[in-house]
Formats: C-alpha cells, sequence, structure tokens
C-alpha cells in the first residue's frame, strides 16, 4: 500500500532559517538534524534515516515541527517544548497560576504596561514556565492564545 | 481471582511456587515509571527554579540514573514513595502519585508510565548506536521510547502498528517524549513490507492473550476468559515469520508476550525457528527468572526453548512476561 502523501527528506535551511528568525536561540537547536516534509505545508525534525522507507506507509518522523503554507508559519507544541526553551526572542514567561490557564486553552489577556510582552511581535511564540517551554502560544491583540492541543487541554494538569 | 487462578491453574506444572504464585496474582501492581534522559536538561532547570538537586549526568547510562535521582526528588518533594529500580537505571517505582499521567512532568515528556516488567524486552535486545531497528508492534510506545534513547540520535528506529486508535497513543507518546530518531509506519505486521530492506535488530512484542496482565485488573471489572484461548498463536507464528524475514543476517530479535501460555510462546518459536537459529540466554543482574518450556502437554520443543526467560508475578512482584531472544546465524 502505497502513501498518497509520503515523507520527503529536504533541505531544511529555509525552516531552521525562520526558526532563528523568529526565536533567536544562543545555539542551532537542529544541529545534525534531517528535515522532512509532508504534503505541501507539514515540516518535520529528527534524526530517523528514511531513504530505506521508500515503499512504506510513514506516519510520522521524528517531531512534527511547523505548518507553512499559510501566512504565518506555525510551529507545533511539541516542536515548542522540544526547541523553544532557549528561545531569546518572541518567548512569554508565565508564573504558575498563568501557567495553568494556558494549559487550559484559556486566553491571557496582557495589558500595554505587562512587561512579560516587551519586545514580542505578533504571530506564534513560545510559551515558558521556569525556563522550561510548556507550548506553542498566539500573540494577538493584547492576547496569548493557547496553541495547545485540544486533547491535551483537558488533562487538568496539577503544576 | 477464583476464577483468574482456575484457568492458570493449567500452569501449576511450570512454577516453582505456587502459593506464592496465587497471591502475587492477587495483588495491584505497583505504579512504575522512568526518567526520560531527552529531557534531562529540561528536568535540570525545573530542579535549579524549585531549589530540587541538580546533577550533571555524564555518559549514557549514568545520564538515565541522573536524570532518574533528579525526578525521585521532585517526586519526594509533592509526597511521593520513590524506590528505583535495581536492574534498569532511571526507572522507580512510585507510591502516592493518584494521577501520574496529569502531571506537568508527564505533559512535558519528563517521564512515562510503564509496567516495571515490560520494561525488559527493550533492555533484553540492547539496541547499540547506529542500529537500524524495527518494532513490529509498537504502540503504546513506551518500548520503542526505550528502544530510541538507549540507541541514540545515529540509530533509526522503525517503529510499526496497524490499528489506527493505537497508532494515535504511539504517535502521542514518541511526541511527548521527544523522540527525533522515531519512524513510525502503519502496517499489518504480519505483511510488513519487505521494500523497508533489512534491521539489525528487531521487537516482536506480539499481541497474545494477556495473562501476565492479571494484576493489572485486580478491582477491575476485566476478566480473562473463562478458558485458554488457543486462537492467537497463529498470528503470532505469522508475525514471527515476517518479522525473521526482515532481520539481517547475524541480527537479533526478541519476541516476547505478557503471557504465560506454551501456545504463545516457546511453541510459536518451535514452530516459527529452522536452522539458522538459536535462542540465547538472557541474565539480567537483579531479576529472577524461571525456565523456558521445552515439553508441554506431551509435545517435545526445541532444547534451546529452555533459554527462554518466564518472569512470573511473584518472582520479582511484577506482571507477567514471557521473552525470548533470538539470533540469526551471519551467512
Amino acid at each position: 500500500m502505497s502513501d498518497p502523501q509520503p515523507f520527503l527528506e529536504i533541505d531544511g535551511e529555509p525552516y531552521a532559517a525562520w526558526w532563528h528568525d523568529r526565536f533567536a536561540p544562543p545555539a542551532d537547536p537542529f544541529s545534525g538534524m534531517r528535515f522532512y516534509r509532508r504534503g505541501r505545508a507539514k515540516i518535520w525534525v529528527g534524526t530517523a534515516a528514511i531513504e530505506g522507507l521508500a515503499g512504506v506507509r510513514v506516519d510520522a518522523v521524528g517531531i512534527h515541527l511547523l505548518r507553512v503554507g499559510r501566512r504565518l508559519w506555525k510551529p507545533t507544541s511539541a516542536a515548542i517544548i522540544a526547541f523553544g526553551g532557549d528561545a531569546t526572542r518572541n518567548a512569554i514567561d508565565l508564573d504558575r497560576g498563568d501557567a495553568a490557564s494556558f494549559l487550559r486553552g484559556e486566553p491571557l489577556l496582557l495589558g500595554e504596561d505587562d512587561e512579560r510582552r516587551a519586545g514580542v511581535t505578533a504571530g506564534f511564540v513560545a510559551v515558558r514556565l521556569e525556563g522550561v517551554a510548556l507550548g506553542c502560544g498566539e500573540w494577538r491583540r493584547d492576547t496569548l492564545l493557547s496553541c495547545v492541543p485540544k486533547a491535551r487541554q483537558g488533562l487538568e494538569i496539577d503544576l | 481471582m477464583g476464577l483468574a487462578t482456575d484457568i492458570l491453574s493449567r500452569y501449576a506444572p511450570l512454577i516453582d511456587d505456587w502459593d506464592a504464585f496465587a497471591a502475587a496474582c492477587g495483588r495491584p501492581l505497583p505504579a512504575v515509571v522512568w526518567a526520560n534522559p531527552l529531557r534531562f536538561e529540561m528536568l535540570a532547570r525545573l530542579n535549579r527554579a524549585d531549589g530540587h538537586p541538580v546533577e550533571t549526568g555524564d555518559g549514557g547510562r549514568e545520564r538515565a540514573a541522573a536524570a532518574g535521582r533528579m525526578l525521585a526528588a521532585r517526586l519526594a518533594a509533592r509526597g511521593n514513595g520513590c524506590e528505583p529500580l535495581a536492574w534498569l537505571p532511571g526507572a522507580m517505582k512510585v507510591s502516592g502519585l493518584a494521577k501520574p499521567g496529569n502531571t506537568l512532568e508527564h505533559y512535558l515528556g519528563i517521564y512515562h508510565v510503564q509496567e516495571e516488567i515490560s520494561l525488559l524486552p527493550p533492555r533484553v535486545l540492547a539496541p547499540a548506536p547506529g542500529e537500524r531497528i524495527l518494532d513490529l508492534c509498537a504502540a503504546p510506545g513506551g518500548k520503542t521510547a526505550q528502544l530510541a534513547v538507549a540507541a541514540g540520535a545515529a540509530a533509526t528506529i522503525v517503529a510499526n502498528d496497524v490499528r489506527i486508535d493505537r497508532l494515535r497513543a504511539l504517535r502521542s507518546n514518541c511526541e511527548r517524549l521527544g523522540l527525533l530518531n522515531v519512524a513510525m509506519t502503519a502496517h499489518d505486521g504480519t505483511c510488513f513490507p519487505l521494500a523497508a530492506g533489512l534491521f539489525d535488530a528487531i521487537l516482536l512484542d506480539a499481541p497474545c492473550s494477556c495473562e501476565g496482565n492479571v494484576r493489572d485488573t485486580v478491582g477491575a471489572s476485566y476478566e480473562l476468559p473463562g478458558e485458554f484461548l488457543t486462537g492467537r498463536s497463529g498470528l503470532q507464528a505469522t508475525l514471527f515469520g515476517r518479522a525473521w524475514k526482515l532481520l539481517a543476517p547475524g541480527g537479533r530479535l526478541v519476541y516476547a508476550t505478557c503471557t504465560f501460555a506454551p501456545e504463545e510462546n516457546e511453541m510459536v518459536l518451535d514452530y516459527s525457528l529452522k536452522d539458522g537459529a538459536s535462542i540465547e540466554p538472557i541474565a539480567i543482574p537483579g531479576l529472577r527468572a524461571g525456565p523456558g518450556v521445552t515439553e508441554w502437554r506431551g509435545t517435545k520443543l526445541r532444547r534451546d526453548c529452555a533459554n527462554v526467560a518466564r518472569f512470573w508475578p511473584h518472582l520479582n512482584d511484577t506482571g507477567g512476561f514471557t521473552v525470548a531472544l533470538v539470533r540469526k546465524e551471519s551467512h
């Protein structure tokens, strides 16, 4: 059975460059990794060798990094957790109470004088607690929207 | 418990201490978690922020053990009891953790919840750096994750499962644990494409009648069927046949089930293995095992079936597992 949307190994430079531009990590989090594309818009990153899997129905390789193709490229929460902890730009650090709301999927209003939004530009951001990335958020018109997958928002995570 | 011991009594001739076995089957299982060394930096960062011990963790096995100590410190500070597993660095029994899947640490992939004895098959397969490894019936992915962590970034783990709902669980666990060296595939294991080429090592954690999970069901509504059902053996042999074709000469295959029945373990191996294969002894310091079965209900089996390791629940206070390490001769 062949897959209608196979994974193809691709040159990851544009996607790594986008990540560096958006999050400015002090070191390259993708050093030594491979990039893969599925369909038109899904970019994955990992170290697995898939050359030998041409006739195999592949469902996932490594971590789903980005959805591209629309106006804004959107990182997944799994990618932010894996690679977003060291972001020096477009990261929002929350306290436990706000982090719990974020994990439940609730939006958070940050007023104009709130230090936590300093330097953050509209688009997708790394949301952190104690320097550890919790997932992807979207910063839009004074509001931090949670992009934590719906299935995980109902977990009632004990912080 | 009455029904379970009735059906399990067919194994009485294989068990050294029936009373201890029956008593163990009636006790609930301790919760076990293992710390994910891929989240070492994250764990260190959280511990630093919260004033818990922070380690450096140089080297592979030491890193796993160090991650385990940092995790244990966090859990203990929250009032949980932690007892490290002597035979597996980084893994521990945890008491008092009512919902182990609802903590921040679980959400972040810092640990995985897995029954103690089900941690064994990847340890027996002993992945080496750079190997190409197939996990043929991989969901929900705990063993896949162990293989991925142990084999390192230069290895590739192909984790396969056939059922959509189980693939979803596999993908969710792989993502949560941050596994970069895993490719997930969705095939019926009995006809996994030979075009995938050969693998250095294969884990076949076969679907089975799950008798070894009897302790999971203490106090639950699930019960073992009233009699032993033979229907799984054919599927297991077909899966084994496919796995054998995918195994490189000189390669290793671990065949494991969470069931006691010789029909699903030694007899599958006896039926499937011809010349050019040997079942090798398994010795894990800190774990006791019973010998494999070489004769069952009048049928004599391959002599090396004695090397199959049977982990009865009372031997290590775990669930039940039967594990075989098979090597293909190099030609």
